[in-house]
Protein backbone atom coordinates (compact mmCIF):
# COMPACT_ATOMS: atom_id res chain seq x y z
CA UNK A 1 0.00 0.00 0.00
CA UNK A 2 2.73 2.40 1.04
CA UNK A 3 4.61 1.67 -2.17
CA UNK A 4 1.48 2.40 -4.20
CA UNK A 5 1.03 5.78 -2.59
CA UNK A 6 4.65 6.72 -3.21
CA UNK A 7 4.45 5.62 -6.84
CA UNK A 8 1.28 7.71 -7.24
CA UNK A 9 3.01 10.80 -5.84
CA UNK A 10 6.09 10.30 -7.99
CA UNK A 11 3.89 9.94 -11.05
CA UNK A 12 2.06 13.18 -10.30
CA UNK A 13 5.30 15.05 -9.73
CA UNK A 14 6.85 13.69 -12.90
CA UNK A 15 3.78 14.75 -14.85
CA UNK A 16 4.02 18.25 -13.33
CA UNK A 17 7.69 18.43 -14.27
CA UNK A 18 6.94 17.38 -17.83
CA UNK A 19 4.16 19.95 -18.19
CA UNK A 20 6.45 22.68 -16.87
CA UNK A 21 9.17 21.81 -19.32
CA UNK A 22 6.93 21.08 -22.36
CA UNK A 23 5.84 24.65 -23.12
CA UNK A 24 7.06 25.43 -26.68
CA UNK A 25 9.44 28.35 -26.99
CA UNK A 26 10.75 30.61 -29.74
CA UNK A 27 13.83 28.40 -29.82
CA UNK A 28 11.67 25.36 -30.63
CA UNK A 29 10.01 27.34 -33.43
CA UNK A 30 13.41 28.26 -34.89
CA UNK A 31 14.54 24.62 -34.87
CA UNK A 32 11.35 23.53 -36.63
CA UNK A 33 11.74 26.33 -39.18
CA UNK A 34 15.30 25.28 -39.97
CA UNK A 35 14.07 21.71 -40.45
CA UNK A 36 11.33 22.86 -42.85
CA UNK A 37 13.03 25.62 -44.79
CA UNK A 38 16.74 26.19 -44.10
CA UNK A 39 16.95 28.83 -46.83
CA UNK A 40 14.18 31.06 -45.43
CA UNK A 41 14.38 30.19 -41.72
CA UNK A 42 16.22 33.34 -40.64
CA UNK A 43 14.03 35.67 -42.68
CA UNK A 44 10.83 34.10 -41.35
CA UNK A 45 12.11 33.82 -37.78
CA UNK A 46 12.99 37.51 -37.66
CA UNK A 47 9.38 38.39 -38.37
CA UNK A 48 8.04 35.69 -36.05
CA UNK A 49 10.22 36.94 -33.18
CA UNK A 50 8.63 40.36 -33.48
CA UNK A 51 5.21 38.68 -33.57
CA UNK A 52 5.99 36.72 -30.39
CA UNK A 53 7.11 39.88 -28.60
CA UNK A 54 3.97 41.75 -29.72
CA UNK A 55 1.67 38.90 -28.76
CA UNK A 56 0.45 38.66 -32.36
CA UNK A 57 1.82 35.14 -32.67
CA UNK A 58 2.11 32.38 -30.09
CA UNK A 59 5.01 29.89 -30.06
CA UNK A 60 2.62 27.01 -29.33
CA UNK A 61 0.31 27.50 -32.32
CA UNK A 62 3.23 28.49 -34.57
CA UNK A 63 5.15 25.33 -33.74
CA UNK A 64 2.01 23.25 -34.28
CA UNK A 65 1.52 24.87 -37.69
CA UNK A 66 5.13 24.30 -38.77
CA UNK A 67 5.07 20.67 -37.64
CA UNK A 68 1.88 20.12 -39.61
CA UNK A 69 3.48 21.69 -42.66
CA UNK A 70 6.51 19.42 -42.30
CA UNK A 71 4.27 16.34 -42.36
CA UNK A 72 1.86 17.65 -45.02
CA UNK A 73 2.16 16.29 -48.53
CA UNK A 74 2.65 19.39 -50.66
CA UNK A 75 5.13 21.34 -52.73
CA UNK A 76 7.96 22.82 -50.70
CA UNK A 77 7.30 26.24 -52.27
CA UNK A 78 3.70 26.18 -50.99
CA UNK A 79 4.83 25.23 -47.49
CA UNK A 80 7.26 28.15 -47.52
CA UNK A 81 4.58 30.37 -49.06
CA UNK A 82 2.26 29.84 -46.08
CA UNK A 83 4.95 30.85 -43.58
CA UNK A 84 6.27 33.72 -45.69
CA UNK A 85 2.74 35.14 -46.04
CA UNK A 86 2.32 35.07 -42.26
CA UNK A 87 5.77 36.64 -41.83
CA UNK A 88 4.96 39.40 -44.34
CA UNK A 89 1.67 40.06 -42.52
CA UNK A 90 3.63 40.62 -39.31
CA UNK A 91 6.11 42.84 -41.13
CA UNK A 92 3.14 44.87 -42.41
CA UNK A 93 2.17 45.46 -38.75
CA UNK A 94 -1.01 43.35 -39.00
CA UNK A 95 -2.54 40.63 -36.79
CA UNK A 96 -2.12 37.04 -37.95
CA UNK A 97 -4.61 35.03 -35.87
CA UNK A 98 -7.02 34.61 -38.81
CA UNK A 99 -4.27 33.38 -41.14
CA UNK A 100 -2.87 30.83 -38.70
CA UNK A 101 -6.34 29.47 -37.93
CA UNK A 102 -7.27 29.21 -41.62
CA UNK A 103 -4.05 27.42 -42.48
CA UNK A 104 -4.63 24.94 -39.65
CA UNK A 105 -8.25 24.40 -40.64
CA UNK A 106 -7.34 23.89 -44.28
CA UNK A 107 -4.78 21.25 -43.45
CA UNK A 108 -7.19 19.53 -41.06
CA UNK A 109 -9.61 19.37 -44.00
CA UNK A 110 -6.84 18.01 -46.26
CA UNK A 111 -7.17 21.01 -48.59
CA UNK A 112 -4.24 21.43 -51.03
CA UNK A 113 -1.75 23.99 -49.74
CA UNK A 114 -1.86 25.92 -53.02
CA UNK A 115 -5.59 26.49 -52.45
CA UNK A 116 -5.06 27.43 -48.79
CA UNK A 117 -2.50 29.96 -49.96
CA UNK A 118 -4.13 31.39 -53.10
CA UNK A 119 -7.82 30.45 -52.88
CA UNK A 120 -10.11 29.84 -55.83
CA UNK A 121 -11.93 32.50 -57.84
CA UNK A 122 -15.30 30.78 -58.22
CA UNK A 123 -18.87 31.40 -57.24
CA UNK A 124 -18.76 31.38 -54.31
CA UNK A 125 -15.03 32.02 -54.13
CA UNK A 126 -12.65 30.49 -51.61
CA UNK A 127 -10.29 33.00 -50.10
CA UNK A 128 -6.67 32.07 -49.62
CA UNK A 129 -4.24 33.53 -47.11
CA UNK A 130 -3.10 36.01 -49.76
CA UNK A 131 -6.60 37.49 -50.17
CA UNK A 132 -7.16 37.47 -46.43
CA UNK A 133 -3.93 39.40 -45.96
CA UNK A 134 -5.27 42.01 -48.40
CA UNK A 135 -8.49 42.19 -46.38
CA UNK A 136 -6.54 42.73 -43.16
CA UNK A 137 -4.45 45.43 -44.77
CA UNK A 138 -7.41 47.21 -46.39
CA UNK A 139 -9.41 47.02 -43.15
CA UNK A 140 -6.54 48.51 -41.17
CA UNK A 141 -6.13 51.30 -43.74
CA UNK A 142 -9.85 52.05 -43.60
CA UNK A 143 -9.77 52.35 -39.81
CA UNK A 144 -6.78 54.67 -40.12
CA UNK A 145 -8.64 56.78 -42.66
CA UNK A 146 -11.49 57.10 -40.15
CA UNK A 147 -9.18 58.34 -37.42
CA UNK A 148 -9.02 55.06 -35.51
CA UNK A 149 -5.41 54.18 -34.66
CA UNK A 150 -3.41 51.77 -32.57
CA UNK A 151 -0.67 54.29 -31.96
CA UNK A 152 -0.69 57.29 -29.62
CA UNK A 153 -2.93 60.09 -30.89
CA UNK A 154 -1.36 62.43 -33.37
CA UNK A 155 -2.28 65.97 -34.03
CA UNK A 156 -5.63 65.20 -35.62
CA UNK A 157 -8.53 66.08 -33.36
CA UNK A 158 -10.58 63.16 -34.66
CA UNK A 159 -7.93 60.56 -33.88
CA UNK A 160 -8.98 57.72 -31.59
CA UNK A 161 -6.10 55.68 -30.20
CA UNK A 162 -6.65 52.11 -29.06
CA UNK A 163 -4.19 49.62 -27.60
CA UNK A 164 -2.58 47.31 -30.14
CA UNK A 165 -4.56 44.34 -28.80
CA UNK A 166 -7.91 46.14 -29.11
CA UNK A 167 -7.05 47.53 -32.54
CA UNK A 168 -5.84 44.13 -33.78
CA UNK A 169 -9.04 42.53 -32.55
CA UNK A 170 -11.10 45.02 -34.53
CA UNK A 171 -9.05 44.53 -37.69
CA UNK A 172 -9.11 40.74 -37.35
CA UNK A 173 -12.85 40.47 -36.68
CA UNK A 174 -13.89 42.96 -39.37
CA UNK A 175 -11.67 41.32 -42.00
CA UNK A 176 -12.81 37.82 -41.02
CA UNK A 177 -16.45 38.82 -41.16
CA UNK A 178 -15.93 40.36 -44.61
CA UNK A 179 -14.22 37.13 -45.71
CA UNK A 180 -17.23 35.14 -44.46
CA UNK A 181 -19.48 37.42 -46.50
CA UNK A 182 -17.43 37.00 -49.68
CA UNK A 183 -17.21 33.21 -49.26
CA UNK A 184 -20.99 33.03 -48.87
CA UNK A 185 -21.21 34.14 -52.52
CA UNK A 186 -23.07 37.41 -51.89
CA UNK A 187 -22.34 40.44 -54.03
CA UNK A 188 -19.44 42.63 -52.86
CA UNK A 189 -21.38 45.63 -54.13
CA UNK A 190 -24.16 45.24 -51.53
CA UNK A 191 -22.65 47.66 -49.05
CA UNK A 192 -25.56 47.59 -46.62
CA UNK A 193 -25.34 43.78 -46.37
CA UNK A 194 -21.61 44.01 -45.75
CA UNK A 195 -22.21 46.62 -43.09
CA UNK A 196 -24.89 44.45 -41.44
CA UNK A 197 -22.52 41.48 -41.41
CA UNK A 198 -19.78 43.50 -39.70
CA UNK A 199 -22.27 45.14 -37.35
CA UNK A 200 -23.66 41.76 -36.26
CA UNK A 201 -20.18 40.35 -35.65
CA UNK A 202 -18.93 43.31 -33.60
CA UNK A 203 -22.16 43.63 -31.64
CA UNK A 204 -22.25 39.92 -30.79
CA UNK A 205 -18.63 40.02 -29.61
CA UNK A 206 -19.25 43.19 -27.59
CA UNK A 207 -22.32 41.65 -25.91
CA UNK A 208 -20.43 38.72 -24.40
CA UNK A 209 -20.12 38.62 -20.61
CA UNK A 210 -16.36 39.09 -21.08
CA UNK A 211 -16.44 41.15 -24.29
CA UNK A 212 -13.98 40.16 -27.00
CA UNK A 213 -14.57 43.56 -28.63
CA UNK A 214 -15.04 46.49 -26.27
CA UNK A 215 -18.56 47.90 -26.73
CA UNK A 216 -17.13 51.40 -27.20
CA UNK A 217 -14.77 50.17 -29.94
CA UNK A 218 -17.62 48.49 -31.80
CA UNK A 219 -19.71 51.64 -31.56
CA UNK A 220 -16.80 53.75 -32.77
CA UNK A 221 -16.31 51.61 -35.88
CA UNK A 222 -20.02 51.41 -36.69
CA UNK A 223 -20.36 55.18 -36.36
CA UNK A 224 -17.41 56.06 -38.56
CA UNK A 225 -17.22 53.29 -41.16
CA UNK A 226 -19.86 53.36 -43.89
CA UNK A 227 -21.24 50.63 -46.18
CA UNK A 228 -19.35 52.23 -49.07
CA UNK A 229 -16.08 51.93 -47.13
CA UNK A 230 -16.63 48.21 -46.68
CA UNK A 231 -17.43 47.74 -50.36
CA UNK A 232 -14.12 49.40 -51.17
CA UNK A 233 -12.30 47.06 -48.78
CA UNK A 234 -13.85 43.93 -50.29
CA UNK A 235 -13.25 45.07 -53.86
CA UNK A 236 -9.53 45.17 -53.12
CA UNK A 237 -9.34 41.38 -53.22
CA UNK A 238 -10.80 41.39 -56.73
CA UNK A 239 -8.18 43.82 -58.06
CA UNK B 1 -28.70 25.35 -57.84
CA UNK B 2 -29.29 29.12 -57.90
CA UNK B 3 -27.46 31.02 -55.22
CA UNK B 4 -30.58 32.84 -54.00
CA UNK B 5 -32.23 29.46 -53.37
CA UNK B 6 -29.29 28.22 -51.32
CA UNK B 7 -30.46 29.58 -47.96
CA UNK B 8 -33.94 28.11 -48.43
CA UNK B 9 -32.55 24.75 -49.55
CA UNK B 10 -30.16 24.70 -46.61
CA UNK B 11 -32.92 25.63 -44.21
CA UNK B 12 -35.16 22.84 -45.52
CA UNK B 13 -32.34 20.31 -45.35
CA UNK B 14 -31.59 21.30 -41.76
CA UNK B 15 -35.23 21.11 -40.74
CA UNK B 16 -35.50 17.67 -42.37
CA UNK B 17 -32.38 16.55 -40.49
CA UNK B 18 -33.74 17.84 -37.19
CA UNK B 19 -37.14 16.14 -37.78
CA UNK B 20 -35.47 12.81 -38.52
CA UNK B 21 -33.21 12.97 -35.50
CA UNK B 22 -35.73 14.57 -33.16
CA UNK B 23 -36.18 11.38 -31.16
CA UNK B 24 -32.50 11.61 -30.20
CA UNK B 25 -33.04 15.04 -28.65
CA UNK B 26 -36.07 13.94 -26.67
CA UNK B 27 -35.39 14.55 -22.94
CA UNK B 28 -31.83 15.43 -23.99
CA UNK B 29 -31.19 17.88 -21.15
CA UNK B 30 -32.40 15.36 -18.56
CA UNK B 31 -30.14 12.64 -19.95
CA UNK B 32 -27.13 14.91 -20.27
CA UNK B 33 -27.52 16.09 -16.67
CA UNK B 34 -27.80 12.46 -15.56
CA UNK B 35 -24.59 11.59 -17.42
CA UNK B 36 -22.71 14.54 -15.97
CA UNK B 37 -23.86 13.64 -12.46
CA UNK B 38 -22.70 10.11 -13.07
CA UNK B 39 -19.17 11.39 -13.69
CA UNK B 40 -18.90 13.08 -10.25
CA UNK B 41 -16.11 11.46 -8.21
CA UNK B 42 -17.46 9.31 -5.38
CA UNK B 43 -16.29 9.09 -1.81
CA UNK B 44 -15.00 5.57 -2.43
CA UNK B 45 -11.81 7.07 -3.83
CA UNK B 46 -11.11 8.85 -0.54
CA UNK B 47 -11.72 5.65 1.36
CA UNK B 48 -9.33 3.81 -0.96
CA UNK B 49 -6.61 6.41 -0.37
CA UNK B 50 -7.18 6.24 3.38
CA UNK B 51 -6.70 2.49 3.26
CA UNK B 52 -3.32 3.07 1.57
CA UNK B 53 -2.00 4.79 4.72
CA UNK B 54 0.15 2.76 7.11
CA UNK B 55 -1.72 1.30 10.09
CA UNK B 56 0.43 2.76 12.92
CA UNK B 57 1.26 6.38 13.74
CA UNK B 58 5.03 5.84 13.58
CA UNK B 59 4.83 4.13 10.23
CA UNK B 60 2.58 6.90 8.89
CA UNK B 61 5.14 9.55 9.91
CA UNK B 62 7.80 7.65 7.99
CA UNK B 63 5.45 7.31 5.06
CA UNK B 64 4.73 11.05 4.91
CA UNK B 65 8.44 11.89 5.36
CA UNK B 66 9.31 9.66 2.40
CA UNK B 67 6.60 11.26 0.27
CA UNK B 68 7.67 14.74 1.32
CA UNK B 69 11.33 14.19 0.46
CA UNK B 70 10.35 12.63 -2.87
CA UNK B 71 8.08 15.57 -3.62
CA UNK B 72 10.81 18.12 -2.92
CA UNK B 73 13.33 16.23 -5.07
CA UNK B 74 11.02 15.95 -8.07
CA UNK B 75 9.61 19.46 -7.76
CA UNK B 76 13.15 20.83 -7.68
CA UNK B 77 14.01 18.68 -10.69
CA UNK B 78 10.90 19.93 -12.52
CA UNK B 79 11.68 23.58 -11.80
CA UNK B 80 15.28 23.06 -12.85
CA UNK B 81 14.19 21.53 -16.15
CA UNK B 82 11.66 24.30 -16.72
CA UNK B 83 14.24 26.99 -16.09
CA UNK B 84 16.63 25.31 -18.54
CA UNK B 85 14.04 24.91 -21.27
CA UNK B 86 11.96 28.08 -20.89
CA UNK B 87 13.71 31.37 -21.65
CA UNK B 88 13.44 34.11 -19.09
CA UNK B 89 11.49 36.37 -21.47
CA UNK B 90 8.73 33.76 -21.84
CA UNK B 91 6.25 35.97 -20.00
CA UNK B 92 6.46 38.58 -22.73
CA UNK B 93 5.88 36.00 -25.47
CA UNK B 94 2.53 34.71 -24.22
CA UNK B 95 0.48 37.51 -22.73
CA UNK B 96 -2.44 36.32 -20.63
CA UNK B 97 -5.70 37.74 -21.86
CA UNK B 98 -8.56 38.62 -19.58
CA UNK B 99 -10.81 36.08 -21.20
CA UNK B 100 -8.27 33.31 -20.60
CA UNK B 101 -8.34 33.97 -16.89
CA UNK B 102 -11.96 34.91 -16.37
CA UNK B 103 -15.10 33.84 -18.14
CA UNK B 104 -14.38 30.12 -18.58
CA UNK B 105 -17.49 28.25 -19.68
CA UNK B 106 -18.32 24.58 -19.81
CA UNK B 107 -19.63 24.23 -23.36
CA UNK B 108 -21.63 21.15 -24.24
CA UNK B 109 -21.27 19.80 -27.77
CA UNK B 110 -23.97 17.34 -28.78
CA UNK B 111 -24.10 15.33 -31.98
CA UNK B 112 -26.83 12.75 -32.65
CA UNK B 113 -25.09 10.02 -34.64
CA UNK B 114 -26.75 6.63 -34.10
CA UNK B 115 -24.55 3.80 -35.34
CA UNK B 116 -21.39 5.93 -35.60
CA UNK B 117 -18.10 4.42 -34.48
CA UNK B 118 -16.33 7.65 -33.65
CA UNK B 119 -17.42 11.26 -33.29
CA UNK B 120 -15.20 14.22 -32.54
CA UNK B 121 -15.35 17.99 -32.69
CA UNK B 122 -12.71 20.13 -34.40
CA UNK B 123 -12.57 23.91 -34.26
CA UNK B 124 -10.51 26.99 -33.80
CA UNK B 125 -10.60 26.36 -30.04
CA UNK B 126 -8.49 23.19 -30.35
CA UNK B 127 -6.31 24.07 -33.35
CA UNK B 128 -8.63 21.96 -35.54
CA UNK B 129 -7.39 18.82 -33.82
CA UNK B 130 -10.03 16.26 -32.87
CA UNK B 131 -11.54 16.32 -29.39
CA UNK B 132 -13.52 13.07 -29.05
CA UNK B 133 -17.20 12.96 -28.09
CA UNK B 134 -18.51 10.06 -26.00
CA UNK B 135 -21.68 8.00 -26.14
CA UNK B 136 -21.40 6.16 -22.85
CA UNK B 137 -24.94 4.74 -22.73
CA UNK B 138 -25.06 3.82 -26.41
CA UNK B 139 -28.18 5.86 -27.22
CA UNK B 140 -26.57 7.43 -30.28
CA UNK B 141 -26.15 10.87 -28.70
CA UNK B 142 -22.49 11.80 -28.56
CA UNK B 143 -21.46 14.53 -26.13
CA UNK B 144 -18.38 16.39 -24.92
CA UNK B 145 -17.99 19.15 -22.38
CA UNK B 146 -15.21 21.56 -23.28
CA UNK B 147 -14.01 24.46 -21.15
CA UNK B 148 -13.79 27.64 -23.25
CA UNK B 149 -13.36 31.33 -22.53
CA UNK B 150 -15.95 33.79 -23.84
CA UNK B 151 -15.66 34.21 -27.58
CA UNK B 152 -16.80 33.26 -31.06
CA UNK B 153 -15.87 29.79 -32.20
CA UNK B 154 -16.04 28.01 -35.55
CA UNK B 155 -16.23 24.24 -35.48
CA UNK B 156 -17.44 21.09 -37.17
CA UNK B 157 -18.13 17.54 -36.08
CA UNK B 158 -16.26 14.63 -37.61
CA UNK B 159 -18.42 11.50 -37.76
CA UNK B 160 -16.50 8.39 -38.82
CA UNK B 161 -14.06 10.61 -40.69
CA UNK B 162 -16.71 12.71 -42.45
CA UNK B 163 -16.95 16.41 -41.62
CA UNK B 164 -20.35 17.72 -40.55
CA UNK B 165 -20.39 21.49 -40.24
CA UNK B 166 -24.09 22.08 -39.70
CA UNK B 167 -24.76 21.67 -36.00
CA UNK B 168 -28.49 22.31 -35.43
CA UNK B 169 -27.60 23.87 -32.07
CA UNK B 170 -25.18 26.41 -33.61
CA UNK B 171 -25.74 30.16 -33.54
CA UNK B 172 -24.90 30.37 -37.23
CA UNK B 173 -22.98 28.95 -40.16
CA UNK B 174 -20.21 30.18 -42.41
CA UNK B 175 -18.65 28.90 -45.61
CA UNK B 176 -15.09 27.72 -45.32
CA UNK B 177 -13.10 26.01 -48.08
CA UNK B 178 -16.36 25.37 -49.89
CA UNK B 179 -17.95 23.60 -46.89
CA UNK B 180 -19.84 24.76 -43.83
CA UNK B 181 -18.57 25.55 -40.36
CA UNK B 182 -20.88 25.99 -37.40
CA UNK B 183 -20.47 29.10 -35.29
CA UNK B 184 -21.14 29.40 -31.60
CA UNK B 185 -20.87 32.45 -29.35
CA UNK B 186 -19.77 31.36 -25.89
CA UNK B 187 -20.49 33.56 -22.90
CA UNK B 188 -23.56 35.36 -24.17
CA UNK B 189 -25.13 37.53 -21.49
CA UNK B 190 -28.50 35.86 -22.06
CA UNK B 191 -27.15 32.56 -20.78
CA UNK B 192 -26.40 31.02 -24.17
CA UNK B 193 -23.63 28.51 -24.59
Amino acid sequence: MRRGLIVLCIGLLLATSLVLSAEPTASDVRQALVALTPAHADEIMNAFSVGFAQGRLQPESTLRLINRLIEYEAEQSDKEGILITIAQTLQDDLPTAMLVEKAEEGMARSVPLSLILNGVKGQPPILGLTERKYLLSATRDTLYSKGIFSTPPGTKAVAQSLSVVRFDTLVNEIADSLADYVESGKSPLEGHLLYQQVSDRLTDLADLKVPVVQPGDAQLVLERVTPADLTTVVQRIYE
Amino acid sequence: MRVDNLDQALSEALHQEVREEAYCIDRLEERVVAEIEGRTPRRGVVDSLRRMLAPTRGARIGQFATIGVTAVVFLTLGMFLASRVTPSHQATLTPVTASAVDGQNQVLFVMPAPGAHSVSVVGNFNGWEATPLADENGDGIWTANISLPDGRYEYAFVVDGRWWGQDPLADGYVHSFGEYNSVRYVGQAGGGA
